[in-house]
């Protein structure tokens, strides 16, 4: 095993010293200290405002799913910050390192930010917007009163919070993995990376990985168990069939990759051979075992955005889903494929024909039940009356764009064509077509869908339609130009390049990248301006768009118990049912209801496990055997914590329920005055 | 289960507002700060001629770039088999 070079700071700081802090950069340390002086101005300012106990007691240790599903949402929308400037910073670099520039990235960073935006966007962007929207929604719409083990959802969350935290460490104290995404051996191997950024990756990835597998545990459960009566699978909403879909491959797939990133670590820690070059290590067991959870997390990511366009569709086309059962067929039957279709991401290693044609066979076939998504949503749309709110507009962006991008997956699937275009820009295009326009495409729809259920307000129209036109045409424009130059051989991940004529692209490129970043500052525009018009915008009804499912039952934002009384179904659509048979609201009958207690455990095993991860990474031995002692020992204390639920009392009940009741009266005298 | 009193909407809505704007803020001033240095990094790495574009490539890989090329021998003829063209071999 090559010897660490990571110089040894002694005992108590294992491998960090002051050379790890950017002491010697001035810039640096005068950016840093105006970041540390706003940080303690943050700090002043949530005293000030006395918001330390309320955010404590309300949002932090809170088992509520909305809350969770909230918080989920913030961090992914922040982190989405992050993400998108290291995607700004690499259109530059790409734009201007032409004709003998090397642009104004070292490789070493360059290598850093292409790796961190990819880890970022997948993991702490998508994947806590996915989880947020099911923890939110699922309960709601399955009628139940929270998940199933909230405590483990508080912990989750802030598993995954912890996991990003690490992450971002990694920009301010040492660096972070050079290797791409997905970290390939050899070259996150010791050998080639001896310093601490693979380090960062994989125990920022084991941490934010646990909560993602207890979430997928906890979703997966609820749905199964925590159904309304009457609401039997196949009266389930689409949205709670893909989020079954989604945690079911979740929890199938990510224990590989945790087997995966364990093997490295045990490579990187022990002098394991796993996956070296030397000693029967084989790098490419890795690939296999990585794509074994990386295809699937893929539809990890879509298939509950499918759900969403589902469901903006049937409301806003004021129709039924078209094939609503082929529809649950489809999504299990894509949950089933994407796991029979991993090798399709390195024809190139050398299988021979016989198993490229197999995974190549099987990736086009997923284009079938795909398909068939597709045209149920336009039969849904055909004679439909179509309203085109934000939610729908969203809708059909993705209708366009996730075709064209499904049809450059397809391309990628024939293997010839793939030993031509693998790791190039094409592939690069083709991915962001499918995750931009599927996933955060669906994100936007359904935070404008949803929006209203959450806050008691609609999102501003003018902002949002601001956002979107930057977006669509932003997204083309930035990515076209990739499916070009991929087409013209351009490879992936370089950071200089020789051919003057490819620099246009690059530019237009860029141009793209500064529209979409347009549209980034008009959602956050969006949602300022609606907050701060929150009273103009208020919706009083809990029903703004007309909805078919659950949780427009409630009043908007729902209560802390959800319902009042658990509801029963009768119909797929099952809140359109109950307006069409005019059902009305119970007025009285009030029970006591019972309820999981906020604890802030969660918080504080995260937070443990934040510090095991960075004692890890700069191989602090000691605290990192303390605080793995002090999970063991945190988690075994929380099993004695006996006071984990309470009763709301049916006359609190009783008093929230009337006030919802007058709200709506008040509501509808507006209606009929206007 | 708070002692203390629910903040009103009205304070929670300007504490939102300050708090965000303070964290977009500090955002934009790494996002700005970082990218100064990174082109100033460069700029000093040219400045002292460290092709940095190798500084991940592993030592063996720069001693085998450093080695005199093989001989190029006999090109392969594709009409035959790897087994067969080993077997014809002396």
């Amino acid at each position: 095993m090559t010897p660490h070079p990571a110089p040894d700071s002694g005992f108590f700081l294992g491998r960090l010293s002051l050379e790890a802090l950017p002491l010697h950069e001035p810039i640096l340390v005068a950016t840093f200290g105006v970041v540390a002086l706003g940080g303690l101005a943050l700090l002043g300012l949530l005293t000030k405002f006395r918001l330390w106990g309320y955010l404590w007691h309300e949002w932090f240790t809170s088992v509520d799913h909305k809350k969770i599903g909230i918080m989920y949402m913030v961090l992914g929308l922040v982190m989405f910050l992050r993400g998108f400037a290291d995607a700004v910073m690499m259109r530059i670099q790409q734009a201007i390192a032409f004709n003998g520039s090397e642009g104004y990235l070292t490789a070493h960073h360059y290598d850093q930010v292409f790796t961190a935006h990819g880890v970022i966007m997948i993991f702490f962007v998508a994947m806590p917007f996915v989880t947020g929207l099911m923890n939110y929604v699922v309960p709601l719409q399955i009628g139940a009163r929270d998940v199933s083990f909230p405590f483990l959802n508080n912990f989750s969350f802030w598993m995954t919070t912890a996991g990003a935290i690490l992450v971002m460490a990694s920009l301010f104290i040492g660096e972070f993995a050079q290797t791409g995404w997905l970290a390939f051996p050899p070259l996150s191997g010791l050998a080639y990376s001896p310093n601490v950024g693979v380090d960062y990756y994989l125990w920022s990835l084991q941490i934010a990985g646990v909560g993602t597998t207890l979430s997928g545990i906890n979703l997966i459960v609820t749905i199964l168990r925590l159904r309304a009566p009457g609401m039997g699978l196949m009266k389930m909403p689409i949205f709670t069939w893909t989020s079954l879909a989604t945690n079911i491959l979740i929890v199938a797939s990510f224990p590989v990759l945790t087997a995966v990133l364990s093997l490295l670590t045990l490579d990187r820690y022990v002098g394991t051979n796993f996956f070296t070059n030397d000693f029967g290590g084989s790098a490419m067991m890795y690939v296999n075992l990585i794509w074994i959870w990386g295809h699937p997390e893929v539809y990890i990511l879509i298939l509950p955005l499918f759900g969403v366009y589902s469901e903006v569709t049937s409301t806003f086309c004021g129709k039924r889903l078209f094939g609503y059962t082929s529809m649950v067929y489809a999504t299990m039957v894509i949950m089933i494929l994407s796991y029979l279709v991993w090798l399709h991401h390195f024809f190139t290693m050398g299988s021979g024909a016989s198993v490229n044609s197999f995974f190549g066979i099987t990736t086009m076939i997923i284009s079938i039940p795909t398909g068939a998504k597709l045209f149920n949503w336009l039969f849904t749309m055909y004679r439909g009356r179509i309203r085109y709110e934000l939610p729908m507009m969203w809708t059909v962006a993705f209708m366009l764009t996730f075709t064209i991008g499904g049809m450059t997956g397809v391309l990628l699937a024939v293997p010839p064509a793939d030993f031509v275009l693998h790791n190039s820009l094409f592939l690069i295009a083709h991915f962001h077509n499918v995750i931009i326009g599927g996933v955060l495409f669906g994100i936007f729809a359904a935070i404008n869908f949803w929006w209203p259920k959450a806050f008691g307000f609609r999102l501003n129209k003018f902002w949002g339609l601001v956002s979107f036109w930057f977006w669509v045409p932003g997204f083309w424009v930035a990515f076209t130009p990739l499916y070009v130059m991929g087409l013209m051989g351009v490879t992936r991940r370089m950071r200089v390049f020789d051919d003057p004529s490819l620099q246009i692209w690059f530019v237009i490129a860029g141009i793209g990248a500064a529209m979409i970043a347009a549209g980034i500052g008009a959602l956050l525009i969006q949602i300022a301006v609606s907050i701060w018009k929150r009273e103009e915008l208020r919706d009083t009804t809990g029903d703004p768009w007309d909805g078919r499912t659950l949780e427009w039952a409630t009043s908007s934002p729902p209560p802390e118990y959800n319902f009042a009384f658990t509801p029963v179904i009768h119909d797929l659509d099952a809140w359109y049912d109950m307006k069409n048979r005019n059902a009305g609201r119970p007025q009285g009958g009030y029970r006591d209801i019972h309820m999981p207690r906020g604890t802030g455990t969660g918080a504080i095993l995260a937070a443990i496990a934040l510090v095991f991860g960075f004692a890890m990474v700069w191989h602090i031995w000691w605290l990192a055997g303390l605080g793995f002692i002090a999970l063991i020992a945190t988690a075994i204390h929380h099993t004695f914590n006996y006071d984990r639920d309470f009763h709301i009392p049916a006359a609190h009940v009783a008093e929230v329920e009337a006030a919802r009741a007058r709200q709506l009266e008040a509501g509808q005298l507006v209606t009929a005055g206007t | 289960m708070d002692n203390e009193p629910r903040p009103s909407s009205r304070r929670l809505g300007k504490a939102a507002v300050v708090v965000v704007g303070l964290v977009i803020a500090m955002a934009v001033i790494t996002f700005v700060g970082m990218n100064i240095w990174h082109a100033q990094d460069l700029a000093t790495e040219q400045a002292e001629d460290g092709n940095r574009a190798t500084e991940h490539t592993p030592p063996n890989f720069v001693e085998s770039n450093e080695r005199e090329p093989d001989e190029p021998g006999v090109p392969a003829d594709i009409t035959k088999s790897d087994i067969t063209q080993s077997e014809q071999q002396p």
